[in-house]
C-alpha cells in the first residue's frame, strides 16, 4: 500500500511548477514564523481564531514535505530548482541549530527567560524544528529511494522505525539537558550535596523556615488552628502538607474550628493559632478574629523574632507587623 | 551497614535461583526483590502481628535468608558449580562504575514532590513512630478536604522509607535511584540480546531509557518509578519464561508483579500483565491443560495476593476508599453514559493534551504495530505479541478509565500530569516492542526469540 502511494505522490509531485512549490514552503514557514513569534506579531489579537491557526500550521505540514520531495524529485531539472532546495536545507538546519541553541539559553539562565528577552515561543519553536528534523530524514530517504529506484525503502521497518528513533533522540538529546541542568542547579551547581542541605524542603522555597519557627514553639502534643485550604493559603492551608512537618501535633483546619470546639472546649491543652500572610493573590491576613493571646511570637524575612505577652491579637496587629513569614499565637484560656 | 549486610544476602538468593546469569540482571532482580520485601514485611507484620519495625528492621535479613537457604536446598542441578555468573562484559562493567557514582551522589539527597512530603513519607514517619497505619483516621477529622487521605496508596514506598531512616540514613531518595538502575539494567537485558545492528540496539535503549520525564521520577520520591520498574520486572521474566519454559519465571514474575500492585493499586497495569501471562501459558506450552491450568492459578494467587490484602485492610479499616475503586458493575454502569459525543471529544481532547509529550512513542507504536500486522499473515506467538498485548490492554483500559472519571469527578480534566506519568510505561515498553518487531523484520512467525541462559 505504502508502495503504490509513493508511486502514485512521485507522478504528481513530478509535475508540480516551481513557483507553487516556493509558494507552499513560503507559506507553511510563515504559518510556523508567526506561531514561534506569537506576541510580536500580535498573534493574540485573532485570539478566536488561535484554534484554527494551530490546526492550519500542523495541516501545512503534509504539503511542506510534499513540496520538499517535489523539488527533490526535479532537481535534474533546472538551477533554480537546485538553489530552492540548498535554501529550504539551510532553513532547516537553521531553524533546528536556533532551536538547540535557545533551549541551552533557556537552562542556563531561568524558565522563560527566552520568552520573555527574545520573544520566542519554545515549545512552538520544538514543534518547527521537529517538523524540519522529519522533513530533511524523510526528504532524504525520497531522494535514495527514488536514485535507486526503491520505492518500497519506504516500507522497510528499519528505515520508518528508524526515522522515529532519531526523531525521538533529537527530542531526548534537547530536553534531557535541561532537565539535568535543572537538577544540577536545583542543588547550587553542587555534583555532590552536603547533607547539612538535606533538612531543607527545598522545592518549596521558605516553607521549610516557616515551619521550623512553629515546631520550635510549640510542643509536640498541642493543637493548632490553620488556615483553611484555599488558594490564598496554598501551602498554610494545606493540612496534610503541613502535617509532615508538625505531626504528631493536631490539626484543626479553621473552618472546623467550631465543630472542635464543641468537642473538646473543655479539655486542658495547648492550643496555638497559627498568623500568616496570603501567598498568592491579594495581601489578607489569617485570622480575622480577635484571640487573647498568652503569647504571640512572629518571624520574619531576616530571621528576627518578636516575642509579644498577654496581648489582644486583631487583624490590624497582623497587618501593622506586615511583612513577615508567620507567626504563632499561644491561646490565653 | 545492615542494610549492605540485608542488600548482600538478597544478591547472593538472586544469584543462586537465577544461575548462570548477567550481572546487570542478579544486581537488578536483587535491588528489586530487597525493596519489594523491605516494602512489604514489616507492613504485615506490624498490622496484623504487632511486631515493631525497628525489630523487622534488626532481622529482616532473616526472611531472605531463609529463601536463600531453601534456595541451596532445592537446587535445581545437583552439582555445586563455581561459575555462578556469566563474565560481565565492558558494557555491563561501565552501567555499574557509573551505577556506584551516581549512588553516592545520591544518598543525602532530600526527599521531594508534594505528594511525597505528605503522603508518603509522613506515613513513613507514623511507621518510624510505631504506630499503625489506623492512627491516621483520626486525621482528616478537622480538615476539609483529603477524607481517607492515607489510604489513597498502600504502603509500599512508605514502608521502604521508614526502614531505610530506621537504618541511621536521612533520606531514603537513593533507592529511587536504584529503582531507576534496575529499570536500565532490564532494558539493557532485553535489547542487547537483540540480532540487530548495535546502533539500533543504542537507539532503542537511549528512547526507552532517557526520556526526560523518565528520569525526573528518579529526582522525587513518586510512586510511579518503584511501579515501573516492577512491572518491567514482571514483564521481563515473563518474556524470559517465554523463551525458557522454565516455569518458577513464572513465579518470579508474579512476585514482581505483586509488589506492583502493592505500589499503585488503582493502575490497572496488572490486568494487561494477567491477560498477557494467560495468553503466554495456554498458547505456547505443550504441557497438558492441567499442569498449563495449575500453573495459571498459583500465578494469579500471588499476583492478586497484595492486592487482596491491600483492598480488605482499607475495607476493615475504613470502609472503602470510594469512587476510585468502582466495582466492575458500577464501571458497567457509568462507562456507556460517557460514550456522549461532547464527552467523547472531551476526553479527546484531554488524552491528546496529556499524551502530547509522548506523541512520538505512540507513533512509533503505531508504526511498529503496522508492520507487525503486515508479518502476521501466519499467526505465531512472538515476544512482540506479548508486548503488544501488554501495552495494548493498558492502554485501551487508561482511556476506559478516563471516560469513567469523566463521569464520576467534576476535577477529572485537571489530573493531566498524572496521567501522563501514569502512561509512563509507554517511554519504557514501546521501544521495546518496536525494537523486537524490528528484529523479527515485522514477522511475527519469523521471530528469533532472544535465547536467555
Amino acid at each position: 500500500m505504502v508502495v503504490t502511494i509513493t508511486r502514485m505522490k512521485s507522478k504528481i509531485l513530478d509535475k508540480l511548477p516551481l513557483p507553487l512549490i516556493i509558494g507552499l514552503l513560503f507559506l507553511s514557514n510563515l504559518l510556523y514564523l508567526l506561531s514561534v513569534f506569537r506576541e510580536a506579531t500580535q498573534i493574540h489579537f485573532f485570539s478566536v481564531l488561535r484554534g484554527t491557526f494551530a490546526s492550519l500550521t500542523i495541516l501545512s505540514y503534509p504539503f511542506y514535505v510534499a513540496s520538499f520531495t517535489a523539488l527533490l524529485s526535479q532537481l535534474g531539472k533546472d538551477r533554480k530548482y537546485k538553489i530552492t532546495v540548498i535554501f529550504v536545507i539551510l532553513l532547516g538546519v537553521l531553524v533546528i541549530i536556533a532551536n538547540t541553541g535557545l533551549y541551552a539559553l533557556e537552562v542556563a539562565h531561568y524558565p522563560n527567560y527566552v520568552f520573555s528577552r527574545v520573544g520566542v515561543y519554545l515549545p512552538a519553536l520544538m514543534g518547527y524544528s521537529n517538523f524540519q528534523v522529519i522533513m530533511l530524514l524523510s526528504g532524504v530517504l525520497f531522494y535514495f529511494a527514488r536514485k535507486k529506484n526503491t520505492p518500497e525503502l519506504l516500507s522497510k521497518p528499519i528505515v520508518v522505525l528508524g526515522v522515529v528513533i532519531i526523531l525521538i533522540s533529537y527530542q531526548i538529546f534537547i530536553d534531557l539537558p535541561k532537565s539535568l541542568l535543572k537538577e544540577y542547579y536545583f542543588y547550587g551547581k553542587k555534583f555532590f550535596v552536603s547533607t547539612n542541605e538535606v533538612k531543607k524542603l527545598s522545592d518549596l522555597g521558605k516553607f521549610s523556615d516557616k515551619m521550623d519557627f512553629i515546631i520550635g514553639n510549640t510542643e509536640p502534643d498541642s493543637v493548632i488552628i490553620h488556615p483553611t485550604q484555599s488558594n490564598e493559603f496554598a501551602t498554610v492551608g494545606n493540612q496534610p502538607l503541613i502535617r509532615y512537618v508538625l505531626y504528631p501535633r493536631t490539626l484543626v483546619s479553621d473552618s472546623r474550628k467550631d465543630e472542635f470546639f464543641l468537642k473538646y472546649g473543655d479539655t486542658k491543652m495547648n492550643l496555638y493559632s497559627i498568623i500568616a500572610p496570603s501567598e498568592w493573590g491579594d495581601l489578607q491576613f489569617y485570622p480575622k478574629d480577635n484571640i487573647e493571646a498568652e503569647d504571640l511570637k512572629i518571624l520574619f524575612d531576616n530571621g528576627h523574632v518578636s516575642t509579644y505577652t498577654n496581648l489582644k491579637y486583631t487583624e490590624e496587629f497582623a497587618k501593622k507587623e506586615y511583612p513577615f513569614l508567620i507567626g504563632i499565637i499561644r491561646w490565653s484560656r | 551497614m545492615r542494610i549492605i549486610f540485608y542488600f548482600l544476602i538478597t544478591f547472593l538468593f538472586s544469584l543462586f535461583i537465577l544461575r548462570k546469569s548477567r550481572l546487570t540482571e542478579v544486581l537488578a532482580t536483587s535491588i528489586l526483590l530487597s525493596i519489594g520485601i523491605a516494602g512489604t514485611i514489616p507492613f504485615l507484620l506490624k498490622e496484623y502481628l504487632s511486631i515493631n519495625y525497628g525489630f523487622t528492621s534488626q532481622y529482616l535479613f532473616f526472611v531472605t535468608l531463609i529463601f536463600l537457604i531453601a534456595a541451596m536446598i532445592f537446587k535445581r542441578d545437583k552439582r555445586w558449580n563455581i561459575d555462578l555468573l556469566e563474565k560481565p562484559n565492558a558494557v555491563e562493567i561501565l552501567l555499574c562504575v557509573v551505577m556506584l557514582l551516581f549512588l553516592i551522589r545520591s544518598i543525602p539527597l532530600p526527599i521531594r514532590g508534594w505528594d511525597s512530603y505528605s503522603l508518603y513519607d509522613l506515613r513513613a514517619k507514623i511507621f518510624l513512630s510505631e504506630e499503625k497505619l489506623s492512627v491516621t483516621k483520626s486525621f482528616s477529622d478537622y480538615d476539609n478536604y483529603n477524607p481517607s487521605y492515607y489510604y489513597s496508596y498502600p504502603p509500599m514506598t512508605s514502608v521502604f522509607h521508614a526502614m531505610v531512616y530506621i537504618s541511621n540514613f536521612q533520606s531514603p531518595m537513593f533507592v529511587y535511584f536504584l529503582l531507576y538502575y534496575s529499570v536500565i539494567f532490564y532494558v539493557y537485558l532485553i535489547v542487547s540480546r537483540l540480532k540487530i545492528n548495535r546502533i539500533f540496539k543504542f537507539g532503542f535503549f537511549a528512547v526507552s531509557c532517557f526520556f526526560p520525564l523518565l528520569v525526573e521520577q528518579m529526582w522525587v520520591a513518586y510512586t510511579n518509578l518503584p511501579f515501573l520498574a516492577f512491572q518491567l520486572a514482571a514483564i521481563y521474566y515473563l518474556l524470559k519464561y517465554f523463551s525458557n519454559k522454565n516455569s518458577y519465571f513464572i513465579l518470579i514474575s508474579a512476585v514482581f508483579g505483586t509488589f506492583s500492585s502493592w505500589t499503585r493499586t488503582l493502575d490497572v497495569n496488572y490486568i494487561g500483565l494477567m491477560i498477557a501471562t494467560f495468553v503466554v501459558i495456554f498458547f505456547t506450552r505443550k504441557k497438558n491443560f492441567f499442569r498449563k491450568s495449575l500453573l495459571f492459578v498459583g500465578y494469579l494467587l500471588i499476583l492478586l495476593s497484595l492486592r487482596w490484602v491491600w483492598f480488605s485492610y482499607v475495607n476493615s479499616s475504613i470502609g472503602g476508599i470510594g469512587e476510585t475503586m468502582p466495582g466492575f458493575m458500577e464501571f458497567l454502569t457509568k462507562v456507556p453514559g460517557a460514550f456522549l459525543l461532547t464527552n467523547i471529544v472531551d476526553v479527546a481532547m484531554f488524552v491528546s493534551f496529556s499524551l502530547g509529550t509522548l506523541k512520538y512513542y505512540l507513533l512509533l507504536f503505531g508504526l511498529a504495530f503496522l508492520f507487525h500486522l503486515r508479518g502476521a499473515g501466519t499467526f505465531k506467538l512472538g515476544k512482540g505479541s506479548i508486548l503488544l498485548i501488554y501495552i495494548a490492554t493498558n492502554f485501551l483500559l487508561s482511556i476506559l478509565g478516563t471516560f469513567y472519571f469523566s463521569q464520576t469527578f467534576y476535577w477529572w480534566d485537571k489530573i493531566g500530569g498524572s496521567f501522563l506519568r501514569s502512561s509512563l510505561y509507554l517511554v519504557i515498553f514501546v521501544p521495546l516492542y518496536a525494537s523486537l518487531i524490528l528484529e523479527g523484520k515485522g514477522e511475527v512467525g519469523n521471530n528469533k526469540l532472544t535465547g536467555t541462559r
